[in-house]
């Protein structure tokens, strides 16, 4: 009980001084871009990514010592390989189609050390076997929730807040299932995400970058995938999972955000963000709660914590009705 | 806020459309006998299990990109 706690502490306490080491680092290195969302030109630290990594493996390390169970050493793995691609295309842009591609590599931890039961528990229908399938979907979901996180990370505070919020209804579901070094790892990514929020929260004195964003959405995919959770994480997901098909099917390729030509939307000089009206404009979550209602970052954030919110509750009840069933 | 409403109303549309999927992939799709018993029939009949249940999975793209382009539309033409 007490190791427990220590581990969730030690994950919060290490991040949190690894967010402060690095954003002093990246602003004496001026190594910072531009927060499009502020009145004038407001620069913020970047890439922070390595300071949540850095939490993650000593949290994660320590647990797999006290535990001995190999599939930490998945998730561990999963959550380097998708952050060390993230961190390559932070310093050096990879390219809308060939990350995706990158982060194949980083679902093979969970496929080489067989961390993965081959079935599917479905509430009250039981559970279906998918020995054949199962391991293409794991190649397929890591990516997936990466790039879904990534694709949602777009004003301040955004990825890291709703990853908190989205695991809640994972920890739920492992904790009713009693997977409790999962429902540890699942601790651990929440524990780090509040003590790098507290920087990247608005207005944010870091941004995570790809190298953050990609490490704690891959890690979200193979903790449900390691739990078994797999539909409680999907549903969780259901606001950025939205997104990024608004995105992709409106602009029919993976196309980065910085290359985009027309922007989903205007930031006026006042700070107040405005849905683009072109048709050809990508359509993305932000751009839906500003159509028609032009906001300030802070409500448009605060709105997508709401949406988050609202999903959670949709997932942990699934979970509720699971447990009774 | 004023979109919040309208959007958790989608948010909860895409949910209980990925329940009804995931109910008919999971309840008939997958559990589905076959009269293939060899190891390449086993095979080909996961691939077309795997085939149409992602095409149930595209089904749910179309219309949660159906129902988000009518809300933009009727967002854009509410400010005219």
């Amino acid at each position: 009980m007490y190791e427990n706690i220590g581990i969730i502490l030690i994950s919060f306490i290490v991040t949190y001084l690894a967010s402060k080491i690095l954003i002093t680092f990246l602003k004496n290195t001026k190594r910072e871009v531009l927060d499009y969302h502020k009145k004038g030109k407001n620069y913020v630290a970047y890439p922070g990514g390595p300071a949540i990594i850095v939490g993650i493996i000593f949290s994660l390390a320590i647990l797999y010592i006290t535990t001995s169970d190999t599939r930490i050493i998945a998730i561990l793995g999963v959550t380097v390989i998708a952050g060390t691609i993230g961190l390559i295309d932070d310093l050096k842009s990879l390219g809308g189609r060939k990350k995706p591609l990158f982060l194949l590599l980083a679902a093979l931890p969970i496929i080489l050390l067989g961390s993965y039961e081959p079935t599917m528990d479905f509430l009250f229908f039981g559970s279906s076997q998918l020995t054949i399938i199962y391991p293409f979907l794991i190649l397929i979901a890591i990516p997936v929730t990466a790039n879904t996180l990534n694709t949602i990370d777009v004003l301040n505070g955004v990825s890291t807040g709703f990853i908190i919020i989205a695991a809640i209804p994972v920890l739920i579901a492992l904790i009713v299932k009693g997977d409790m070094n999962a429902a540890l790892t699942t601790m651990v990514l929440i524990t780090s995400c509040i003590a790098f929020f507290i920087f990247h929260r608005y207005p944010s004195k870091v941004f995570p970058g790809d190298s953050g964003t990609l490490a704690l959405g891959a890690m979200y995919g193979a903790i449900v995938i390691i739990g078994g959770v797999e539909l409680i994480g999907v549903f969780a997901l259901l606001p950025a999972i939205l997104n990024s098909f608004a995105y992709l099917s409106s602009m029919k390729d993976f196309v980065e955000h910085k290359n985009i030509k027309i922007r989903p939307t205007k930031v006026l000089a006042d700070g107040t963000i405005m849905a683009e009206k072109d048709k050809r404009a990508p359509i993305t979550l932000v751009r839906l709660i500003v159509a028609g209602n032009p906001s300030k970052e802070l409500s448009v954030v605060n709105t997508i914590f709401m949406l988050s919110i609202v999903s959670s509750i949709l997932a942990t009840t699934i979970t509720l009705i699971m447990w009774l069933g | 806020m004023k979109n919040l409403p309208t959007l958790s109303f989608i948010i909860f549309i895409a949910f209980t459309l990925v329940f009804i999927i995931a109910s008919i992939i999971f309840t008939i799709i997958i559990p589905l006998n076959t009269t293939l018993t060899s190891e390449l029939g086993i095979v080909v009949s996961s691939i077309i299990k795997g085939i149409t249940s992602l095409s149930l999975v595209f089904i749910w793209i179309l219309i949660m990109q159906k129902i988000i382009s009518n809300y933009l539309e009727k967002r854009f033409r509410s400010i005219h």
